[in-house]
């Protein structure tokens, strides 16, 4: 394949996890392997830009959860395919995230979108799953190498939680850095709890970890 | 300040019929009557309280108590009595845990495949889960605040939306992939989560709640298109609407629904709701205006900028101009915009209650 049709197989691709439409995203996979396009190139260039294709039409209010869902079905049905493939120094791991939804908290539909979008642009992410308590956050850090922590809250009630997470993370580990996000999250509110950052949504989480890997 | 002209329901129903009453009814303060159980209220910002939630949401006296004195203490137009974030997901099979100090939730679905709903329980209300303490809970406020004081302040029963209740029982990602997948069966388990919360709702009033709050904030407008709310959330909720009113009267149904759902308000008001309280993200002028011309509406504090996180001034700042933009005309109950945290300060809480006698005395400019 020549650049233009590389770059139209990506499109493609790309379309193919807007559209939430798995069994093309299966089909072109098995394509991309038999026509020996490298496998990371397809989930970077087609898979993952079609998810913030994606999560900026969700800002727009055209996509919504139930579309979302549909689109990271369908993307997972490709990497499933593509991941055997990846050459091994094609895996630049520019930094970890660990993430969780606080204490007190269940909803992890917006967390899980974060660490899939995380993880199809590079990087490594530890994943403490939802109603995580901040020991575990403080146990993770002291054990892994983290770079950033990632807190996610939906209920204005686990916000306080939120609060006390960051607080002692600062105080413990003040050169890791904390981002906070979900529904009643806002900006101020990250800044009046001592958040290194902020992000609104999905695809801003991506642009915000990037941002504070420098 | 003046004296408050008419009695509780008089000033509820007089906002229902999207008239003026003598000053904006006030919603009840929830769970955060906790603070008020045993010696919780010196316990506030401590670890340790005396009266845990567990032990307040199994004891349906201390749990009566606290809400009595949260109406002493505030003189809201409502008392509240909802033991759990979805009374009904545990009987149906769902997991729950208790926390020591928080609401409890739900961390295991019932169901895992959408055309399971047929083997989910239909709860009975009078033995199953934490409902007979509710109801328990129910009969007290009833007896107390209705037949000894003889006051008519409206006691709040408690069921979630049917949408949302689905949500809880198969897990709200299954639920969301299964309105694309399934969404006949999915249209099905919707329908029998409504016919579930209806006996519940039955089981409450017949205890004594005058009216029932259906919170439903798996129907959100962050959630769902206005398109998937038409087609699987808003028939539900007519029915239970409709199924509340019959049993009771037309005063009878809080209906709350999270997230900017601006694009759904046509269809909001079609519910048949008594009124419907919109979250603190949407612009309540701009609700008032319209939705709010036919339908009454509540609203919308910020539960976590002001109310939790800020400071009284803010409280009263914030409520003043909610109370402003959307109580001339009337039609309109003063509330948060979405729950609010049991940690929220005293201070903050009691500022909360008063604005609506500050600002809310008709008429108002």
């Amino acid at each position: 394949m020549d650049n233009e049709e590389l770059n139209e197989f990506y499109e493609k691709m790309a379309q193919a996890v807007v559209d939430g439409n798995e069994d093309e995203c299966i089909r072109l996979a098995n394509l991309g392997i038999e026509e020996q396009i490298d496998a990371y190139d397809i989930i970077i260039k087609g898979c993952a830009h079609g998810m913030t294709i994606v999560s900026d039409l969700y800002e727009k209010r055209e996509m919504f959860v139930p579309e979302i869902l549909l689109s990271a079905r369908a993307m997972s049905g490709a990497v499933d395919i593509l991941k055997p493939y990846i050459k091994t120094d094609d895996i630049k791991e520019t930094g970890c995230v660990c993430i969780g939804v606080v204490l007190g908290d269940i909803h992890d539909i917006g967390k899980n979108l974060v660490k899939l979008l995380l993880e199809t642009a590079g990087l490594r992410v530890i994943d403490l799953g939802r109603d995580v308590p901040t020991e575990d956050f403080i146990e993770t850090v002291e054990k892994e190498k983290v770079d950033i922590v990632a807190l996610s809250a939906l209920m204005t009630t686990s916000m306080m939680e939120m609060k006390e997470t960051v607080k002692e993370l600062n105080e413990k580990y003040p050169n890791v850095k904390t981002m906070v996000g979900g529904a009643p999250v806002s900006k101020e509110f990250a800044d009046k709890i001592g958040a290194d950052s902020y992000a609104d949504n999905a695809s801003e989480a991506i642009r915000v970890v990037q941002g504070l890997l420098g | 300040m003046s004296k408050d002209e008419m009695s509780h329901a008089d000033r509820i129903k007089a906002a229902i019929d999207l008239k003026e009453p003598d000053r904006v009814p006030v919603f009840d303060s929830m769970n955060w009557s906790v603070n008020l159980a045993g010696n919780n209220i010196n316990c506030i910002g401590k670890k340790e309280k005396d009266v845990s939630f567990p032990k307040w949401i199994h004891n349906a006296d201390i749990f009566a108590d606290s809400q009595i004195k949260a109406f002493e203490m505030f003189d809201h137009d409502f008392v509240h009595s909802r033991m759990s974030s979805h009374i009904l997901a545990e009987p149906m099979g769902c997991k729950e845990v208790e926390p020591y100090w928080g609401v409890p939730a739900t961390t295991e679905p019932a169901i895992r495949k959408v055309e399971d709903w047929k083997n989910l329980k239909f709860p009975n209300m009078h033995t199953d889960g934490k409902i007979p303490i509710q109801l328990t809970a129910l009969r007290l406020l009833d007896k107390e605040l209705h037949e000894r004081r003889g006051e008519d302040v409206f006691i709040t029963g408690f069921v979630r939306g049917p949408f949302t209740l689905a949500g809880i029982v198969l897990g709200v990602d299954r639920l969301m992939l299964a309105m694309i997948d399934k969404p006949d069966e999915t249209k099905e388990l919707i329908d029998f989560c409504a016919d579930v919360t209806i006996e519940c709702i039955k089981a409450q009033i017949d205890a004594g709640a005058d009216h029932i709050y259906t919170p439903d904030p798996t129907a959100s407008g962050d959630l769902i298109s206005a398109k998937f709310f038409k087609e699987f959330a808003y028939p539900a909720a007519k029915k239970q609407s409709e199924a509340i009113c019959s049993y009771k009267d037309k005063y009878a149904h809080h209906y709350h629904i999270c997230g900017n759902t601006q694009d759904r308000w046509d269809m909001l008001e079609k519910i048949g709701a008594s009124y419907v309280s919109l979250d603190y993200v949407i612009d309540i002028k701009k609700a008032k205006e319209t939705i709010g011309q036919r339908q009454a509406i509540a609203g919308n504090l910020n539960p976590s900028d002001s109310l939790l996180f800020g400071t009284p001034d803010d409280v009263e700042k914030q409520g003043k101009e909610i109370i402003e933009a959307a109580a001339p005309g009337g039609g309109f109950i003063f509330w948060t915009g979405c729950d609010w945290a049991i940690n929220c300060p005293l201070e903050n809480v009691k500022r909360f209650f008063s604005l609506p006698k500050k600002y809310g005395t008709y008429p108002i400019n």
